[in-house]
């Protein structure tokens, strides 16, 4: 059979061929490089995750905490409410007890009360019911603590609720 | 680019959700909440609040507190004359009759405030997701004109955000339920939010959505029944007690409180009560509120509310020329649609469950996130990952099956357990594969059988033998045992052990789950006859060591419950049986611990059977289910 030359004396099928081959190389690098890139994307998909997930997990122990907190913390506002209503000494004093005990028991778990009288009104933590006219605390401070309010460590469980000072 | 997410931008509140791993995802913000209120604020300072904060101070700083923006965004200043009317703070006309907000000495366009609230919600989902957020798709009404779109988009570019696209909440809202896949329906959309209520009617083809009609109630929503509580509640207390809880403060706070979680809590019950002790004091002492509120009550206090969907949802129906029975799919969208009345009526009107499956305050930002993905092109880069149809394992002592992939999990995979042998000197064992969730070996599957040789003579418990199971993307699965011992290796590939019918995978589910607790039942006496099992060896290698020690009397005692309890596994006497001599037998050996005990004491030898008489577990990482030579 006679071979085909080309002006250099090439041989012209066997270009083809090496031509075709490196077409494919250059094909199925590009499509390793599309590969390696999208496992590596996949592999930090999946760090990220993982870090999120552990994330979660934590916020997801605050929130049931806060959750369960929450539903007591109302507890806490009963008894400051009769408290402040109960004439009787004897009684009155037993929900003292009540009380300081229910505080105390909250604070061992972390609960602390927002701190709010006489400070400038932080929105971060209390919420605004309305104005006092009063001149025994600076305007724009917290005249009266109408519902406390409570966090656990950074996290607001509930905020106070406040009346704002202003002047006559 | 960074990541693209989807958000609902809503009147009262709004929400942020992101394509993760094919699926959206809601994004909690910075103060840990799933939505946000769309309210902005101004301090004298001029600091800018954003979200629950801007909202804890609007009582008081309500000039300045911005909030409902959503009903002037896009709209002429001559259009919004009633809404003006119903807002604290100041809407003023701009240059081309434009809505303006006079807060403290400057102005700002609703565009420039709802591009605040856009601004915080991709803010913290960019500290959620660790990435910066660029690019979004925003949901708008679908009632929305092009000038109401076109500001939205605004507010978009203001808040430096890429919008890829406005789309409407119920197609949003569709699209969350995967409804676009569906060719030629009809879809009704009832969304009853915070303080709006909307009805659209959607037709669906080729993925496309076409609005046909929308309709509802710009002024209706969930605060309204909240409020009808409160005045219920404070009506009763009034005719009880002669005193209005509205005029205090405290008391009202208390009892806003108490109506909204006695509404929660009726969208469950059929009952609840709702107490607040020493809620205000008379002049004859403390007041309590305690009462009851049913379900029937709540729903007699709010039928007046409930019946205002009723007219909308014709309309709607009446201007896409269509009537009930047209209507394939009802999806509910806002959190008061969880209100059961407000379900019925929905069943009522047309005839339908609606579909409810999607969290309702969650379904328009999660729809929104799969059409954000889609336009990322994060939706394609999601190879389909196949899960194994049933749990994978091996056959181990007593016939039962030891699960070494779970089923439901994604592949490819691969996990393996270390077993050990069940007999002294075994030399061989046999691992039989397995599909399927039943407890008993025989109940299940079996893919395959083979047998490892060779394992070097020791006593049962002792030789590490790791089967790995590894199934690949295409579901074939290669089994190895391996003797880690000897380095001696045998393994087998089953393919197909992923593609059963979905028949036949449905059934073997289902008999799991009807003979789940005969089953476990089983499991546990097979489990307990093997620890039974495992203890009589292991007394009977100590009573070869210690058994001198022993006074004779005990010796004996302890010989003749080992030989009872063997001869009772050897027979499969009943459990109760084996149970009786395993407690008896484990009385017995404490005086061969003590006796291994004082020789360790003693001399230090023999410390190696220390732990050996503690009864059934072996303690370190080898998994106590073993194989029976064959």
């Amino acid at each position: 059979m006679e071979e085909t030359k080309d002006n250099q004396g090439n041989n012209i099928v066997e270009n083809k061929i090496s031509h075709a081959l490196k077409k494919e190389v250059e094909e199925l690098r590009q499509e390793l490089a599309e590969e390696k890139n999208r496992h590596l994307r996949t592999r930090a998909d999946f760090d990220n995750f993982r870090k999120r997930v552990e994330r979660e997990m934590d916020a997801k122990r605050n929130q049931i905490k806060k959750e369960i907190l929450l539903d007591l913390l109302m507890f806490l506002d009963y008894f400051d409410q009769a408290k402040k209503q109960v004439q009787d000494p004897a009684a009155a004093s037993g929900l003292e007890i009540m009380a300081r005990q229910f505080n105390e028991l909250l604070h061992k778990h972390g609960v602390r009360p927002v701190e709010c009288l006489g400070l400038p009104f932080d929105p971060e933590e209390q919420e605004g019911l309305g104005f006092v006219a009063t001149e025994q605390c600076p305007e724009g401070c917290v005249a009266e603590e109408v519902c406390s309010g409570y966090k656990l460590g950074d996290i607001l469980l509930k905020p106070a609720q406040v009346m704002v000072a202003k002047k006559p | 680019m960074g990541k693209a997410v989807g958000i609902d931008l809503g009147t009262t509140f709004s929400a942020v959700a992101v394509i993760e791993g094919g699926k959206p995802e809601v994004i909690t913000n910075a103060e840990g909440s799933r939505t946000t209120p769309s309210v902005v604020a101004f301090k004298d300072s001029g600091e800018r609040l954003v979200g629950q904060v801007a909202k804890r101070q609007a009582a008081l700083n309500p000039e300045k507190t911005l909030f409902s923006v959503k009903r002037f965004i896009g709209r002429q200043f001559s259009e919004v004359e009633a809404e003006r009317t119903l807002v604290p703070y100041n809407v003023e006309a701009g240059p081309n009759n434009a809505v303006r907000f006079q807060a403290g000495d400057k102005k700002y366009a609703p565009e420039e405030i709802s591009a605040m609230v856009l601004k915080k919600l991709v803010e913290d989902a960019g500290k959620y997701l660790g990435e910066k957020v660029t690019d979004a798709v925003i949901t708008v009404p679908a009632y929305f004109n092009d000038a109401q779109r076109q500001a939205t988009k605004d507010a978009g570019k203001i808040a430096g955000i890429n919008v890829l696209r406005i789309i409407n909440e119920p197609t949003a809202a569709s699209l969350a339920y995967g409804l676009d896949k569906k060719s030629n329906e009809t879809i009704l959309v009832f969304d009853l939010g915070g303080g709006t209520f909307d009805v659209s009617i959607l037709e669906v083809g080729d993925g496309v959505f076409e609005v046909k009609s929308t309709n509802g109630d710009t002024h209706l929503g969930g605060d309204n029944f909240d409020k009808v509580v409160v005045d219920w509640l404070a009506d009763e207390f009034k005719k009880d007690q002669g005193i209005d809880l509205r005029q205090d403060k405290q008391a009202l706070q208390r009892l806003i409180e108490a109506a909204e979680k006695a509404k929660i809590e009726l969208s469950s019950t059929t009952e609840t009560s709702i107490s607040v002790p020493f809620i205000t004091a008379g002049a004859d002492g403390p007041k309590h509120l305690d009462t009851k509120l049913t379900r029937a009550k709540f729903e007699d206090l709010t039928h007046h509310l409930v019946e205002r969907t009723r007219q909308p949802v014709k309309d709607a129906l009446a201007d896409a020329k269509i009537t009930e029975k047209d209507i394939d799919e009802v999806i509910l969208v806002g959190g008061s649609t969880r209100i059961p009345a407000v379900k019925k009526l929905v069943r009522e009107l047309i005839g339908k469950d609606p579909n409810e499956s999607v969290n309702p305050d969650e379904v328009v930002a999660l729809g929104a996130a799969i059409q954000a993905g889609v336009l990322a092109g994060e939706m394609e880069d999601v190879v389909l990952l196949d899960v194994t149809p049933l749990s994978l394992g091996v056959e181990t002592l007593g016939g039962v099956m030891t699960k070494i992939i779970e089923r439901n999990s994604t592949i490819p995979t691969r996990h393996s357990e270390v077993f050990s042998t069940a007999e002294d000197n075994q030399a061989a064992v046999d691992i039989h594969v397995l599909q399927g969730e039943r407890e008993l070996a025989k109940d299940n599957r079996s893919l395959g059988q083979f047998k490892l040789e060779g394992i070097a003579a020791a006593p049962r418990g002792l030789p590490q033998i790791e089967v790995s199971f590894d199934i690949d993307a295409n579901g074939i699965l290669k089994v190895s045992a391996k003797d880690k011992g000897t380095g001696k290796e045998q393994e087998i590939t089953i393919s197909g052990s992923t593609n059963l019918d979905q028949g036949e995978i449905e059934r073997m589910v289902n008999e799991a789950q009807q003979h789940g607790e005969e089953d476990k039942k089983r499991r546990k006496e097979v489990d307990e006859r093997n620890e039974a099992d495992s203890l009589a060896y292991q007394v009977e290698r100590q009573m070869k060591e210690l058994g001198d020690k022993l006074p004779v009397h005990e010796k004996g005692r302890l010989e003749q419950t080992l030989t009872e309890l063997k001869q009772a596994l050897k027979d499969n006497a009943p459990i109760e049986k084996i149970r009786t001599l395993h407690s008896d037998l484990q009385q017995a050996a404490h005086s061969l611990s003590e006796a291994a005990y004082q020789q360790t004491k003693a001399g230090g030898t023999g410390g190696s059977t220390g732990q050996a008489a503690a009864g059934g577990g072996s303690g370190d990482d080898v998994v106590d289910a073993e194989y029976e030579e064959q």
